[in-house]
């Protein structure tokens, strides 16, 4: 008996690309031969889809891998499968998760025709600044049960007339007697900028509006001219953190000016119901779509995933979940990230200055710093117990910028909270429990399997077909404000009756019985603080708002579903402090057959658009102008490194090449990236351009 | 001792009338021969609290007390690292002289001026750590805990037949000497000196005072390790600068003074675990030391090793173990390349320090900081593969390997640079062999991933070192 349905994966994370074909499969493996080296993309069994019939025609395996077509990227298309709850009426051991198929369909009576779609998404990049309901970008299927290619169309009440945007397409994937099982496959926009009527006073030059296409009436809505901090009043204190991360330009004083501009990403929902007899049963997922991971070996040292894990299971790691291989991981990404920064010059420019560099600079050449995590991994294949959680930096430590904390792991890269990047507690806890086991033992276990108790396993179903790159460990999570999501929206509802902001203590709406909160500041939660001290190199202090994710992760642990008191203070001189008392919202969508916890994020939590709304708009304003290189495993930094005397030398990845190699030329422009992006980013594999 | 040691150190040993300085020396020459003197004994007290905490765990260690053994491990591996840095802060007052540098000392066991049996590699037990505590005590350990200076004394001269001397009279010495202008004059110290010496900034890896040994927050409070060790990483321009120096390493470990935190001195940190050690019934004990051969060695004909027909004498602390199993031996072997490694990446780092045009950029000099703490890493893996073998060939559950800690037959860098890193490239082919041979040997199988990964990285920095030398360019992206 099928009890519930699930979508796994539970968020799968499309690729934007505008060739036709989208991305061959691949794996991505560690060379046991050389355990050191890059991560192998070793091509993998990739299906064909015919968008006309539906039907999955073909599954090949590609002789070769081309992240290109034509100079156009091939955008990563997710497929996301529907698998059920079975087992006996009572769910006697808790039953099982298995795919569901035409073959398990017919065993309770129903069939493919039983089966409704539906796919919301929606773009709220412009909303979240103008506060305008009419400026939200939203596309939604309506329900249906074909299986023809379905356009999601992007309307706004402020485009012009017939003019929308499109944010990708749908398909409910035919099932055939070789592929029966039940999935949907999501492609996302080509990457495109779309632009405004409008012409911003005071801009120093035309806007070239060199744009796909021309969307936004200026004279219906207010995003053409925004400004994060109006020329005529205080600033919003909702405004994104960062904030003026929206094409445009500077005004005379200095406060940015949008042009109007908007993209096509997305977040959103899809749903899949099924009428068993007098029975519907309905499961959801999430899907976003984001920028390529340009280096496809590579993964972030903190990811969405790592964000979930903390979210579902705590900050404390079990000791059967704390592996070597797990903490192997997490040394592997960092060398894989900073394997691609420059860093001699981010240890100037990454939270350093050219005054008080990071770190001594003769450490810092890339080589050498690649050595040493080299080292690492060689120590740690050895079953020698990690020494080195003595120099992480603690959750609470952020915004500690003496110097000898400055120095701490990771390095030269900015956290969710804008101060010193952290890894999660949980990454921490593995870690320092992984530490304590060695001594003592041999061997160790590592469950897996798709189970209905395996959240981890649920989270990390690489559907069949699917790249490593539609999974959250593939997103990058210390967001400000991040790429594929903003992952920090998730926090915002998670206290019933009011919203917070998704990178502080700032309470943006309440239900009206705590309608007195609104423009308040959260600063304590039952026995946590949300604030940490930021120390400055010079030893004086200020207070900032922690991170979401590690400040609440105890208290998401220990307490959803409960009341807790919340402590709330004025930002005026008199904080007149307020303590209320609140109901922690679970983040997670609830299992009623297993009563239990899903790895799905609750609808209450993040409406279609919510994931992404606090991104750049357009994306690719992101990789112009942010300053932070925690993500160079998504945007390459340092590339086609080579080893001479006087230390490494290298290209600077977001630029046109030189001949001799070299970083210091300037970056690609904003109106090159919006139009050009596609074939001026280059792919790297093996630190190298792939041609 | 060599003779050429003991003949110059009546003023520190006070069995006859001191005269300072000593005949056939100056003032400065004085300070220098003590100033390498100390190098020795804090190179060789590092060395044998590394292998005293590697001799701590095993299978055997019963639940209930894994986090008190893991502690312990932290604390002594702690004070090792710190032993470390004092090392290192020496080397820069000899700099700071203008004396030569001192990464050198005996084979163990050896005798030395603490006391007649000398440095001994064995594992950890209470005889051992009360030579430990000896060795740590500050000056007036007997007058403010009389009882428990007489016992601990006591049992550590039963342990190494004599009287065990503080390592803090050197440094009382030390400070006499260079704090008289008439025997260390002005002209001595020079500001151009702190270019040529180790910072705390290349060398201190983020360990300050509550940085380190901390488990965080999130520890669970019975194993809430609070071992907050601090690396003493001095430069000296000054001789205000040079006595700051060694009264900080005298302060952290070689016992000025009763210091008011007992976490804060090397002895005091002994004498905890020493206490909580001896709590302890000797089998209880027993289960949570592995059973590793005192002074292992590759050395299968040296005058000190019994022949193998007769079996080593365990009560006699002064034989050596030698490593016969032969899977054992060349993991050993291993060791003492890696081992040697990290010595020749030291001194070349403090080489290329005093070449002007190489300072404050990347390049060779922070490479060879950074393979320093890479070797570091590889010789404490190394060690966890031995302390899990059997020592003997015939004897496979008998005591197992250990870390031999075998000096090199030269520490003396040629002269030239590109001969420099042609002795890495050396060093680099001799540990290929032993790679090999441990990879095809028919054995336990034990260690073989770390291995694969060690060649990999040994191959990378090969093709680094080619390109300094001067030959072949590694390939693109700096190896395979």
């Amino acid at each position: 008996m099928i009890h519930e349905l699930r979508i796994l994966p539970p968020l799968a994370i499309a690729r934007f690309g505008s060739a036709p074909t989208p991305m061959d499969n691949y794996d991505v493996v560690v060379d046991s031969e050389k355990p050191l080296g890059y991560r192998l993309l070793q091509p993998a069994d990739t299906f064909q889809l015919d968008v006309d019939s539906g039907e999955i025609t073909d599954v090949f395996v590609p002789d070769e891998l081309s992240f290109t077509e034509d100079g156009k990227v091939r955008p990563v298309a997710p497929f996301l499968e529907v698998w059920a709850l079975t087992g006996d009426e009572a769910l006697t051991g808790g039953g099982q998760l298995e795919p569901l198929t035409t073959e398990l369909l017919e065993a309770e009576g129903s069939s493919v025709a039983d089966l409704r779609w539906q796919v919301q998404v929606a773009n709220l990049k412009v909303v979240r600044r103008t506060g305008d309901e009419d400026d939200k970008v939203v596309a939604d299927s309506g329900e249906f049960a074909d299986h023809a290619r379905r356009p999601l169309v992007g309307e706004c009440e402020h485009f012009l007339p017939d003019k929308s945007i499109g944010l990708g397409h749908v398909q409910f994937v035919k099932p055939t007697e070789a592929h029966p099982q039940i999935r949907l496959r999501f492609t996302p926009a080509g990457g495109f900028v779309y632009g405004s009527t409008g012409a911003p006073q005071d801009a120093p030059a035309p806007d070239p509006n060199d744009v796909t296409d021309v969307v936004y009436d200026a004279s219906e809505g207010d995003w053409d001219g925004y400004r994060d901090y109006p020329a005529d009043g205080p600033p919003n204190l909702g405004i994104t953190a960062p904030p003026q991360i929206y094409a445009g330009f500077d005004d005379a004083d200095r406060a940015h000016v949008s042009y109007g501009y908007l993209d096509d990403g997305c977040d959103g929902v899809v749903r899949v119901t099924l009428k068993v007899g007098d029975r519907t049963l309905r499961a959801f997922g999430r899907v976003g779509a984001g920028p390529p991971t340009y280096a496809p070996d590579a993964v972030p040292i903190r990811s969405v995933a790592d964000e979930l894990e903390q979210a579902l299971f705590g900050p404390t790691v079990e000791p059967a979940d704390a592996t070597f291989e797990r903490v192997e991981e997490i040394v592997r990404r960092s060398f894989e990230t900073i394997r691609l920064m420059n860093t001699v010059r981010w240890n100037v420019r990454g939270m350093g200055s050219p005054d008080v560099p990071i770190m001594d600079s003769s450490l810092v050449d890339s080589i050498a710093l690649e050595n040493l995590h080299q080292s690492l991994l060689v120590a740690l294949r050895s079953g020698t117990a990690p020494w080195f959680a003595d120099v992480l930096r603690e959750y609470d430590e952020a915004g500690d910028f003496t110097a000898p904390a400055r120095r701490k792991m990771p390095a030269m890269m900015r956290g969710a909270d804008a101060q010193l990047m952290t890894l999660t507690r949980r990454q921490i806890d593995l870690i320092r429990t992984v530490a304590r086991g060695p001594m003592f033992t041999d061997g160790e276990e590592d469950v897996t399997g798709v189970t209905p108790t395996n959240l981890t396993a649920q989270l990390h179903h690489r559907a069949a077909g699917n790249l490593p790159s539609t999974l959250p460990d593939s997103a990058v999570s210390n967001c400000y404000p991040g790429l594929e999501f903003d992952f920090r929206n998730i926090w915002r509802r998670v206290f019933e009756g009011i919203e917070l902001h998704e990178s502080s203590g700032f309470v943006v709406r309440a239900n009206p019985e705590h309608s007195a909160l609104v423009g308040r500041y959260l600063i304590q939660v039952a026995d946590f603080t949300t604030l940490m001290t930021v120390t400055q190199p010079d030893g004086t202090t200020d207070s900032a708002f922690m991170e979401w994710s590690n400040a609440l992760a105890e208290v998401v642990a220990n307490h959803t579903g409960e009341l807790v008191p919340c402590t709330f203070v004025s930002p005026a001189s008199d904080p007149d402090p307020q303590t209320v008392e609140l109901r922690v919202r679970p983040l997670f969508a609830r299992s009623d057959a297993m009563q239990s916890s899903t790895a799905l994020i609750d609808e209450v939590i993040a409406q279609p658009g919510e994931l992404t709304q606090s991104l750049c708009s357009p994306w690719q304003n992101d990789y112009q102008e942010c300053g932070c290189f925690y993500w160079a495993a998504s945007r390459p930094d340092y590339v086609n490194v080579d080893s001479t005397v006087e230390g490494s030398v290298g290209d600077r990845w977001m630029a046109a090449r030189a001949e001799p190699k070299t970083y210091d030329v300037p970056d690609f422009t904003h109106q090159e990236l919006f139009q050009g992006w596609e074939e001026l980013l280059r792919f790297v594999v093996g630190g190298k351009d792939r041609e | 001792m060599r003779s050429r040691i003991t003949r110059h150190l009546w003023p520190v040993l006070d069995t006859i009338e001191p005269e300072v300085p000593p005949l056939e020396l100056n003032g400065r020459d004085y300070a220098i021969f003590l100033l390498r003197l100390a190098a020795e004994i804090e190179h060789g007290l590092m060395v044998q609290y590394l292998f005293a905490a590697y001799s701590l765990g095993g299978p055997n260690v019963p639940l209930e007390q894994q986090g008190t053994v893991r502690a312990w491990q932290e604390t002594i591996l702690g004070v090792a690292k710190e032993e470390m840095g004092h090392l290192v802060t020496v080397q820069n007052l000899l700099t700071a002289l203008g004396g030569p540098l001192q990464f050198n000392r005996e084979d163990y066991p050896n005798d030395n001026v603490l006391y007649e049996t000398g440095f001994r590699l064995e594992p950890l037990t209470p005889p051992s750590l009360a030579t430990y505590i000896c060795a740590e005590s500050p000056k007036d350990w007997e007058t403010t805990n009389p009882d428990q200076a007489r016992d601990i004394k006591r049992e550590a001269k039963l342990s190494t037949g004599g009287d065990v001397n503080r390592v803090g009279r050197l440094y009382e010495e030390l400070i006499r000497v260079i704090g008289d202008a008439a025997l260390v004059p002005d002209d001595t110290f020079a500001e151009t000196n702190a270019a040529m010496q180790a910072s705390w900034d290349a060398w201190g890896r983020g360990f300050r005072q509550g940085a380190a040994g901390r488990q965080g927050p999130d520890a669970p409070d019975d194993q809430d390790v609070r071992d907050e060790h601090e690396l003493v990483i001095v430069e000296v321009t000054t001789r205000e600068a040079a006595i700051g120096a060694l009264e900080q390493v005298g302060e952290q470990g070689e016992g000025f003074e009763l210091p008011e935190n007992e976490d804060e001195s090397h002895f005091q940190r002994f004498l905890k675990i020493y206490e909580e050690l001896t709590d302890l019934g000797e089998d209880a004990r027993k289960a949570l030391i592995r059973d590793v051969a005192k002074n292992p060695t590759t050395h299968l004909n040296g005058p000190d090793v019994p022949r193998p027909d007769v079996a080593a004498d365990p009560d006699k602390p002064d034989t050596t173990s030698a490593i016969t199993n032969p899977e054992a031996r060349m993991w050993a072997h291993l060791f003492n390349v890696r081992y040697r490694r990290l010595l020749v990446n030291l001194s070349h780092a403090f080489e290329l320090a005093a070449d002007q045009s190489d300072l404050g950029g990347p390049g060779p000099r922070g490479t060879l900081i950074n393979r320093s703490f890479a070797e570091m890493y590889n010789l404490r893996s190394i060690a966890g593969v031995l302390v899990g073998l059997p020592l003997d060939q015939a004897k496979r559950d008998d005591e197992r390997a250990g870390p031999p800690f075998q000096m090199p037959h030269s520490l003396m860098l040629p002269h030239d640079e590109p001969d420099r890193w042609r002795l890495h490239r050396d060093l680099l082919d001799a540990s290929a062999t032993l790679i090999e041979r441990i990879k095809t040997a028919d054995g336990t199988g034990a260690g073989q991933d770390y291995v694969t990964a060690l060649a990999q990285a040994d191959q990378i920095e090969r093709g680094q070192l080619e390109l300094l030398i001067g030959g072949v360019p590694p390939e693109p992206g700096g190896g395979p």
